[in-house]
């Protein structure tokens, strides 16, 4: 069954006059892996929004059709429920620090607190996770005064503390270093494994081509195409609606255009190689 | 990891020593009897033998050094300060001659006068300055939950505190982003006020933008669930040996008040 | 006319030396393209060429004027630096009046102004944000606002600091059309980035920096077919560069058709 399901949903943001959603109807299944792509101000971080709950808790406007979180409407849902189903991560390593904790420990610690999770438990929780994300070492140090990589992985570490069943994850990376990116990298990757619920929006399409298992593509507040990750970027017509594809699927097709086609279309290099070595031996 | 570190929240919050592990409360109410007692007998004599007091307190406490920092540079723009306009501002003829500054009599009793309200001043400011030197505000605002506000109140509380040291950063780094552009920000002191005038609006927006996405990181942290909320820090329990502090304290300022009433009204 | 560094080595107020012995000439109307992991000193040595680090050692020279004998202000009129964040660097509060400040505050006439400012939004492709307030705008765009207030101020060089961070598809084919644009109206570009693909396509010159200095600098190839380059730097080799390498080929691929042309 379908954990979260939106049914010809449309949102528009108070005081725009353009809808921000246009009529998306989409379901996620527990224990996938979904990516998110498309370009700037195409939805996706409004989608985000309305899954999390905040459409439409906390921001206004006008919400249209019907969003369901195990069955039951997202209005009739209660906030401090949600944040408990559903974990959120955003791309901001700056805000998403609560900046009343001196140490990283606390900092992982307070939705514990606020859950009212009691103190044996919690020193076991923030523990393992430090321990699982790599951040061990930091423990000690304060929150405020971070690289923006050590944040997200901060801020990572706060969300999985709370062991939520979904994760919506929207541009961990974008405003990361590569060092940054990969630690977050690694993260995803530890939480591929982990059987949770996952929504990720990333630009960095070798990403969602490596980790997803079904893909939105997002333009104009609308979904223009959803599927299995290998099906959806290997089609070369996902850059016309602004979206890039695997620069190793660029080069699948530009192998057919010169006469010279491959088995099938690759999107991670393992497969490009694969395909080129089949090619060579016939 | 540094499992010291980690079993060290076991135990109740350890600040350090006997006084910095006073619940913030009662240490509060002490200080503050204290100084208010200052405040209520307005005399020199037992004004400066507070400030002597909390010399002494703060060497026992292991804190001379930056108290004395500041507490030093407190007293010295008061004193001259007060002594100086008590001298312009205080004129009766029948004043008795004092001391003679380079040519500049003083009189006696706007000197006295000046010295009770310097010394009240100091008598209530040091016993404040002792107890924000000893205690974290995180810890204020924990024995304030513990007493029933909100944690949304002291989340408030804290983070503005943070804000601005953040806001000091933005401040450099927009400043130098200016430079970069080619604005002249080095100079005469028009120059400087030109350039610093246009960056007062981005500090604050990016404060105030920062504030939705805040919000949002908060709520996914369950900010808003309500029922139990345990905490991580636990503040030691207030011992009887505290209570019987505080209520010695509270003896104290009331004792002041009734001299002063005493004496006011010329029974004493 | 070039912008050099001699012998430059950098000192941050708390004692860190961010940079040592750095020799660097970048000439009118190249195209350059600094990579390397963080904390090699990229941002260190680009605000070092518009004056706003001052080397405690050697020298930082533009068109003759060593940075030391004038105002931060005066250099960045020559070397433009857009930085990062745009957040530090927007104070305006609409887009347009951002893009004016510049040649407004150098007190250009009307049409001077509207010339410069239709060039810098047209090469941003930010016309419809125009009237925004800032804040209002997504912040991949904002950062488009940025790069437009500055090539407003019209810089004989131009410093992008991480300009494809965060963008999509539409915003970096704009990127790559405003470095060939700039270069082609006389602007040298210089661009930090952690993109490869963007380093490769558009940037003929290629500089990798780790461990305090300028550990190569060459052609697209000389770097990233240089494996003990690419991992001090720690840069990965673009896709197929990484793709004919596995392959076994030899002849420095980097590009699309070049790969498809030998297969």
């Amino acid at each position: 069954m379908a954990f979260i399901e939106l049914k010809d949903v449309s949102y528009k943001y108070p005081y725009t006059k353009d809808y921000a959603l246009q009529h998306v109807t989409c379901s996620f299944e527990k224990g996938k892996f979904y990516g998110i792509i498309g370009e700037n101000g195409g939805g996706k971080t409004t989608l985000c929004n309305v899954i999390r709950g905040l459409i439409p808790h906390f921001y206004l406007g006008k919400l249209e059709g019907d969003v369901l979180v195990e069955g039951k409407d997202i209005r009739d849902w209660d906030t401090a429920d949600l944040c408990s189903k559903i974990g959120f991560v955003f791309q901001n390593p700056f805000t998403q620090i609560s900046g009343i904790k001196p140490t990283v420990f606390e900092e992982v610690a307070i939705g514990l607190e606020n859950l009212g999770v009691p103190k044996q438990e919690m020193l076991e929780r923030v523990t393992n996770v430090c321990e699982q994300l790599d951040i061990g070492h930091l423990i000690k140090n304060n929150p405020n005064e971070l690289s923006g990589g050590q944040r997200q992985r901060v801020a990572f570490a706060s969300i999985i503390a709370m062991d939520t069943e979904t994760l919506v994850i929207d541009e961990p990376t974008s405003q990361l270093d590569p060092e940054g990116t990969e630690s977050v990298f690694n993260i995803i990757n530890t939480l591929k494994h982990s059987n949770k619920t996952i929504i990720l929006v990333e630009h960095k399409i070798d990403l969602i081509a490596e980790f997803c298992d079904e893909v939105l593509v997002m333009e104009n507040g609308t979904v223009v195409c959803s599927g299995l990750t290998k099906e959806i970027l290997s089609q070369r017509s996902l850059m016309d609606h602004n979206a890039a594809i695997p620069e190793v699927a660029k080069f699948g097709h530009a192998m057919a255009d010169a006469g010279k086609p491959l088995a099938e279309i690759p999107v991670t290099m393992e497969e490009a190689l694969k395909l080129v070595k089949e090619r060579s031996a016939r | 990891m540094d499992k010291e570190f980690i079993n060290s929240y076991n135990d109740y919050v350890d600040n350090g020593n006997a006084w910095f592990n006073l619940n913030p409360l009662s240490k509060l109410c002490i200080c503050l009897c204290i100084g208010l007692t200052a405040v209520v007998v307005r005399r020199w004599q037992y004004g400066f033998s507070l400030c002597l007091l909390y010399c002494i307190a703060a060497l026992l406490i292991g804190i001379f050094p930056r108290f004395i920092k500041n507490y030093f540079a407190i007293s010295i723009i008061l004193f001259f300060l007060t002594i100086i306009v008590r001298q312009f501002s205080m004129k009766e003829p029948d004043f008795t001659p004092f001391i003679n500054v380079f040519g500049w009599q003083w009189y006696k009793e706007p000197f006295i006068a000046a010295l009770n309200i310097v010394s009240y001043i100091m008598g209530c400011s040091g016993a404040l300055l002792i107890f924000f030197q000893t205690t974290e505000m995180r810890d204020i605002m924990l024995a304030l939950e513990n007493r029933g506000v909100t944690h949304v109140a002291s989340y408030i509380m804290l983070s503005s505190m943070q804000s601005v040291i953040d806001m000091r950063k933005s401040a450099e780094t927009i400043l130098e982003s200016q430079k970069a552009r080619g604005i002249e920000t080095d100079g005469n002191i028009m120059v400087r006020m030109k350039a610093f005038f246009p960056i007062l609006g981005p500090i604050l927006l990016s404060a105030m933008s920062g504030t939705e996405e805040k919000a949002i990181a908060m709520d996914a942290r369950a900010f808003s669930h309500e029922g139990g909320h345990t905490y991580l820090r636990v503040l030691r329990p207030i011992s009887k040996v505290e209570y019987a502090l505080d209520a010695l304290a509270i003896l104290c300022l009331i004792a002041s008040i009734v001299w002063k009433v005493l004496s006011l009204t010329g029974v004493l | 006319m070039a912008i050099e560094i001699k012998n430059a080595s950098f000192r941050y107020p708390n004692g860190f030396v961010a940079l040592e012995n750095i020799n660097l000439t970048i000439h009118e109307g190249e195209k350059v393209a600094i990579v390397g992991q963080n904390g090699a000193g990229k941002t260190t040595c680009v605000k070092m060429m518009n004056g706003l680090n001052r080397p405690f050692e050697g020298d930082v020279i533009i068109d003759g004027v060593n940075t030391k004998d004038v105002t931060v202000a005066t250099t960045a009129r020559k070397v433009g630096y857009v930085f990062q964040n745009p957040d530090e660097q927007i104070f305006n509060n609409t887009a347009r009046a951002e893009i004016e400040f510049m040649p407004r505050y150098y007190k250009l006439d009307e049409k001077e102004v509207k010339e410069r400012v239709d060039y810098a939004v047209k090469i941003c492709d930010i016309e419809k944000y125009m009237d925004i307030n800032p804040y209002e705008i997504p912040y991949p765009i904002r950062k488009f606002v940025a790069i437009a207030a500055v090539i407003a101020s019209r810089p004989k060089y131009i410093v992008l600091d991480e300009p494809t961070a965060g963008q999509d598809l539409h915003g970096t084919r704009t990127l790559a059309n405003m470095v060939d644009q700039l270069t082609k109206d006389g602007i040298t570009v210089i661009t930090i980035t952690h993109d490869m693909e963007f380093a490769v396509q558009n940037f003929d010159r290629v500089i990798a920096m780790a461990h305090k200095n300028i550990i190569k600098d060459g052609t697209a190839q000389d770097i990233f077919w240089d494996d003990q380059i690419l991992a001090d730097a720690r840069i990965k080799k673009p896709a197929m560069g990484e793709l004919a390498k596995q392959l076994g080929m030899d002849g420095r691929i980097l590009f699309c058709d070049e790969l498809v042309g030998r297969l």
